[in-house]
């Protein structure tokens, strides 16, 4: 449940926060969300950035991509070596997970460092 | 423990943001900052979501005194419609920046030697010997001039730089044409400046051609008389674009001839001139040659082909005038086009307007010179070439009253430092952009003479056409008084009466007005014969100019049909001329059934460049061999210095009139060879060189000579390569990658004007919008599209796009 709140509020306010700032206020969301939600293992909120940040970034690639009918995607892919359209969104997508995912991984450690330990408890 | 685990996480993802932020990563220029370019928010992704095909939108623009509108037809070309004509020009600034901003930033870039600052290294040694050239500091002296004469024509040009810098003002980072966001920049402020630079570009372009360096070192191997005898300046046959019989406006001039010097050091240019875009046409045929009894005027004007296109369609409509045609982005107005009274156009003038000096040294030092009894200095202009991932580069160019010092001198071949003097660069007393702006307004042949008079620079033959049934042509510019063969070789001057200082008379300048053959026309030949009193050089092209003149006096009840038909004409006078020759000097006994049957295919042509000929690829590497094997003594001497080459026309003529001379010897074999030998080997050459595509039964002169439409980055992924089209510059339809009909336009005249034209590209700068490069296979096929003169907005039923412009602050909902 968490994961998938997660999830949500990383794209959610990825997107708003794009609108308005470079790309690396995606980082800024992923870390915020994670900071808040809070996990007990890294793994999760790690997977959850990555697959968050590239659903953001692959649907918007995606979405941007349409009305053209893929016709600038296809000289881009070319110019920059890829085979087609697929790889172009694909490494878009993994870019925008990546920035997620180290986002939140930031976010998680960051929490970390205010709970309380298991030394301090006793 | 976890305070370094954090440290470890942020630092990555820190890194990682940098990384993606950086331009040049890893020090390799060519990479774009990955996190910026793939951003689907931000990066180009956001390009492709083209924006001309949204529908209605509206501006508040501070510069605008009245409400303009812009309505956008279904080739994205723009109809301007405006109160004045200064608000009808911040429009047009607007809406060029709006659709082809990086274009205009990189034309003045690659002018003012500025292309390292977004290219890196790569471009370095462009930049620098651009700098030396001084075109920047010409495009100064431009600005400062234009000022000084404008008068009150300066406002409404002023107005297109703030059209400008309007839209860039509004523009944000992720709607940045493509181009920036790959290269990692941003446009800066547009000024006077950049315009300035542009017309330099094209100057450039189009008039700083010259063979100084070549004709010196061929004088000196040659000797005089040898020389003359290849390198006659005019060839007799030529149809000048001023018949002898139109000679009649001239007073009488008398020249010394000027002696002659023989150089004794080598000369070799550091970089090859670029290729000779010779091919541009234009004509006007008066009504009683036409169909309907008013003038049609022609032009296309053939140029490097890129993307985006050289050129921008548009109509400007103010309650003054209504004009349409075609533009260069950064510059106001229309260049080639017409209104509802008249049409006009240009080709290139190839009058040679740039000049080589040695200088009389004083010391070693090489800053100070002799010059009219008294020691000159030179001055320094800083040359501070940045350069994108690397230090800046510094470079001191002397200048000398001539102009800079271009060539350094080199030991190895004994050349001097050479200064350059052009034209084009000394500093303008008239405002050279009233032309166009005020053709777009004429009405008369008196209006069009007047607006001629604001032009200096490059010299064009301006063609005109009025519905009141006058044409006329004018080689138009500053162009000056040389004595004879004066600038053809590198010149030794140490005062000024060596040198030419006056210049032809603007009412002398070659013209045609209303002539009895009831046609004018151009094809970048020689303005007229040796029988105009002003002596001349140039590069002038020798066999369009004939053909162009043989058809138009032969066609009679001229429609636009016909006139489309002439300008994608292939049909040549050098294959009429040459092929014969080369037949009847050919040694046919040993030839086999393959090479017969070649020879057959090539008496049978037509001399026609068709897409679809196979005895034009015959031709053209068989003369390519014979001209080879014919020269061969100037391919050996190239090696040592710069040389210049016979012209075809006059390699034809001595082939017919002098076939004895030994310079037809092959001096790489030990026989005597005559013509017939070397032809005959020619086209044994000419049949290995092409076996293996002649095997190919579908393969045609299209294929055999390709043109490629490159992106001004010259990136493949946006160019289009290998299109298949006809043509030869000997014809025409001058088509030769990677020149061609850069717009081809053809303007019927009458009660209501009628326009056709295409060129190759698309009104888009945008590689992901439709209109960028939609009509290329059209004007392969040689097709037209009508051109709308509006006289409202509401005559255009389906506008792709809406602009409505407001006075006031900007902002744009």
């Amino acid at each position: 449940m968490k994961f998938l709140l997660q999830l949500l509020l990383i794209i959610g306010l990825g997107f708003l926060a794009q609108l308005f700032f470079p790309f690396w206020a995606l980082v800024l969301a992923a870390f915020v969300v994670v900071m808040l939600l809070g996990y007990n293992k890294p793994f999760l909120p790690f997977l959850g950035g990555l697959l968050a940040g590239a659903i953001l970034w692959g649907g918007m690639a995606w979405y941007q991509n349409m009305p053209n009918d893929g016709v600038l995607a296809e000289r881009i892919s070319t110019l920059m070596g890829f085979g087609g359209i697929g790889a172009l969104l694909g490494i878009t997508a993994l870019l925008g997970g990546l920035l997620a995912a180290l986002g939140s991984l930031s976010g998680f450690y960051f929490r970390q460092l205010f709970r309380p330990s298991a030394k301090a408890a006793k | 423990m976890r305070f370094l685990k954090f440290i470890i996480a942020a630092g990555i993802t820190f890194g990682f943001i940098l990384l993606l932020n950086t331009y040049s990563a890893f020090g390799l220029a060519q990479l774009p900052a990955f996190g910026k370019w793939l951003d689907p928010f931000g990066g180009f992704w956001n390009n492709a979501r083209s924006q001309e095909q949204f529908g209605d939108k509206s501006f508040h623009l501070d510069g605008l005194s009245a409400p303009a509108k812009v309505v956008y037809d279904e080739r994205l070309v723009p109809h301007i419609f405006a109160e004045t004509e200064a608000d009808a020009l911040f429009v047009q600034g607007y809406v060029e920046a709006r659709h082809r901003l990086w274009q205009m930033d990189l034309m003045a870039r690659a002018s003012a030697g500025r292309l390292s600052e977004v290219f890196g290294e790569r471009t370095l040694e462009v930049d620098k010997l651009q700098r030396r050239k001084g075109l920047a500091h010409g495009a100064e002296k431009a600005v400062t001039g234009w000022v000084e004469s404008a008068g009150d024509r300066l406002d409404p040009f002023m107005k297109y730089i703030d059209g400008v810098n309007a839209y860039i003002d509004q523009l944000e980072e992720k709607d940045l044409p493509m181009e920036f966001k790959l290269l990692g920049y941003k446009p800066e402020k547009w000024t006077a400046l950049h315009t300035a630079l542009i017309t330099k570009r094209m100057a450039q372009t189009l008039c700083s051609r010259e063979s100084d360096l070549e004709t010196t070192n061929t004088l000196r191997e040659l000797g005089p008389e040898v020389y003359a005898l290849l390198f006659p300046e005019y060839n007799p046959k030529q149809t000048p674009i001023v018949p002898d019989e139109e000679l009649d406006f001239l007073s009488d001039t008398s020249l010394s001839p000027a002696v002659g010097q023989l150089h004794s050091p080598a000369f070799r240019r550091p970089e090859p001139q670029g290729p000779e875009f010779l091919g541009s046409n234009n004509w006007a045929v008066a009504g009683s040659k036409t169909a309907n009894g008013y003038p049609i005027l022609c032009n296309d004007p053939h140029l490097a082909l890129t993307l985006p296109a050289i050129w921008f369609e548009l109509q400007i409509h103010t309650p003054e005038y209504n004009a349409y045609g075609v533009s260069i982005p950064s510059f106001p107005g229309i260049m080639i086009g017409f209104n509802e009274n008249i049409a006009w156009g240009e080709t290139n003038g190839s009058q040679d307007v740039l000049d080589w000096y040695e200088l009389d040294w004083v010391d070693d030092t090489h800053t100070k010179y002799r010059f009219d009894g008294e020691i000159r200095e030179v001055e320094y202009r800083v040359e501070e070439i940045k350069v994108k991932g690397r230090k800046t580069v510094i470079d001191s160019v002397r200048y000398t009253h001539f102009g800079p010092i271009v060539y350094d001198a080199s030991e190895e071949t004994g050349q001097e430092e050479l200064a350059m003097h052009w034209i084009a660069l000394d500093k303008p007393d008239r405002f050279e952009p009233a032309t166009f702006m005020d053709l777009n307004k004429a009405s008369n042949y008196q209006e069009y003479l007047a607006a001629l008079e604001n032009y200096i620079s490059p010299t064009q033959n301006f063609v005109f056409a009025c519905k009141d049934g006058d044409i006329a042509i004018w080689v138009n510019g500053r162009l000056p008084i040389k004595e004879p063969q004066e600038g053809t070789s590198i010149q030794i001057a140490n005062s000024s009466d060596d040198l030419w200082n006056t210049f032809i008379p603007q009412n002398e300048l070659p013209h045609v007005y209303n002539p009895a053959s009831g046609f004018v026309g151009s094809a970048n030949q020689h303005s007229t014969s040796p029988k105009y009193p002003y002596y001349y050089n140039g590069h002038f092209d020798d066999f369009r100019g004939r053909i162009l003149h043989r058809a138009l006096g032969q066609m009679d009840s001229i429609t636009v049909d016909d006139m489309r038909a002439l300008q994608n004409s292939n049909y040549s006078i050098r294959a009429e001329e040459g092929l014969p020759l080369l037949l009847q000097n050919l040694d046919t006994t040993e030839l086999n059934t393959v090479q017969s049957g070649l020879l057959k295919l090539l008496k049978d042509w037509d001399y026609r460049y068709s897409g679809d000929s196979r005895a034009a690829i015959l031709f053209e590497e068989w003369w390519d061999a014979f001209y080879r094997r014919s020269w061969d003594e100037f391919y050996t001497l190239d090696s040592e210095m710069s040389m210049r080459y016979p012209e075809d026309w006059r390699t034809i003529d001595l082939l017919a009139t002098d076939p004895l001379n030994v310079f037809w010897d092959d001096k790489r074999t030990e026989e005597r060879e005559g013509p017939g030998d070397i032809i005959t080997l020619a086209f044994l050459d000419m049949y290995e060189n092409l076996k293996p595509q002649l095997e190919k039964s579908n393969y045609t002169w299209a294929q055999h000579k390709p043109i490629d439409i490159m992106h001004l980055s010259r990136i493949d992924a946006l160019s289009r390569k290998g299109i298949a089209v006809p043509g030869n510059p000997s014809a025409l339809n001058a088509s030769n990658n990677p020149s061609g009909p850069s717009w081809r336009m053809v303007v019927e005249l009458g009660p209501e004007v009628k326009g056709y034209g295409i060129y190759p590209g698309g009104q888009s700068a945008n590689p992901a919008s439709p209109y960028y490069d939609q009509m290329i296979e059209d004007w392969a096929a040689g097709a037209y599209y009508e051109l709308h003169l509006l006289k409202s907005p509401e005559e255009l039923e389906t506008p792709v796009l809406i602009q409505n412009f407001h006075p006031g602050k900007g902002h744009q909902h």
